[in-house]
């Protein structure tokens, strides 16, 4: 990440502007190590940790990205992060967002997986049903479409 | 060009996240 992702000028913009960025190194007794990870122990590295400024946790990755896929996955993540703020429009533009500029990114079936979640709280069954169909058409196999394809809309259990 | 700015403590990430209205990204790595 450190030769190739983290010099990328589009990483390296988009990380300053959106995001407050730590690093810890997993072979040090770092003081602040166990409220970084938590009651979960880093079995691998690179291991990234995202957490809203109140320090709650709300997506943990790992292993190497490029930059393209760090990128796509960085928008995701900040769609995640509205979604916890509630603030739907906002989610729903980051997550559509990275399916439209990123198709071919491991986080673009994803984004749409999550996007379905935020248009739940606007428009309920019927909005997960029609993003479920869509994900589905636009990447029919995969481990997010995986997540929905045989779930019939009765049977979704969403909270 | 610019670098990212790494804190290596928790709690002025958590403070510049508040002020900033920003999410906080933790990278967890070993040396090679």
């Amino acid at each position: 990440m450190g030769t190739v992702t983290y010099p990328n000028a589009q990483i390296t913009e988009f990380v300053r502007e959106r995001f407050v960025a730590a690093k810890f190194n997993l072979k040090e007794r770092h003081p602040d190590f166990k409220d970084v990870v938590g009651r979960a122990k880093p079995l691998w590295s690179p291991l990234f940790i995202y957490m809203d400024c109140r320090g709650n946790e709300f997506r943990r990755n790992v292993g190497y990205l490029s930059p393209d896929e760090f990128l796509a996955e960085l928008h995701l993540t900040l769609g995640l992060a509205a979604l916890l703020r509630n603030a739907i429009d906002e989610s729903l533009g980051w997550l559509d967002g990275v399916a439209t500029a990123f198709p071919d990114t491991l986080a673009a079936p994803e984004a749409l997986y999550w996007a379905a979640a935020a248009a739940y709280r606007v428009g309920g069954i019927p909005a997960v049903v029609a993003r479920w169909d869509a994900l589905c058409a636009r990447y029919p196999d995969g481990p997010w479409t995986r997540r929905v394809r045989d779930v019939a809309p009765a049977e979704a259990r969403i909270t | 060009m610019a670098e990212i700015q790494w804190h290596e403590r928790l709690e002025p990430a958590f403070e510049q996240g508040r002020a900033e209205s920003k999410p906080l990204m933790l990278f967890i790595w070993t040396p090679d």
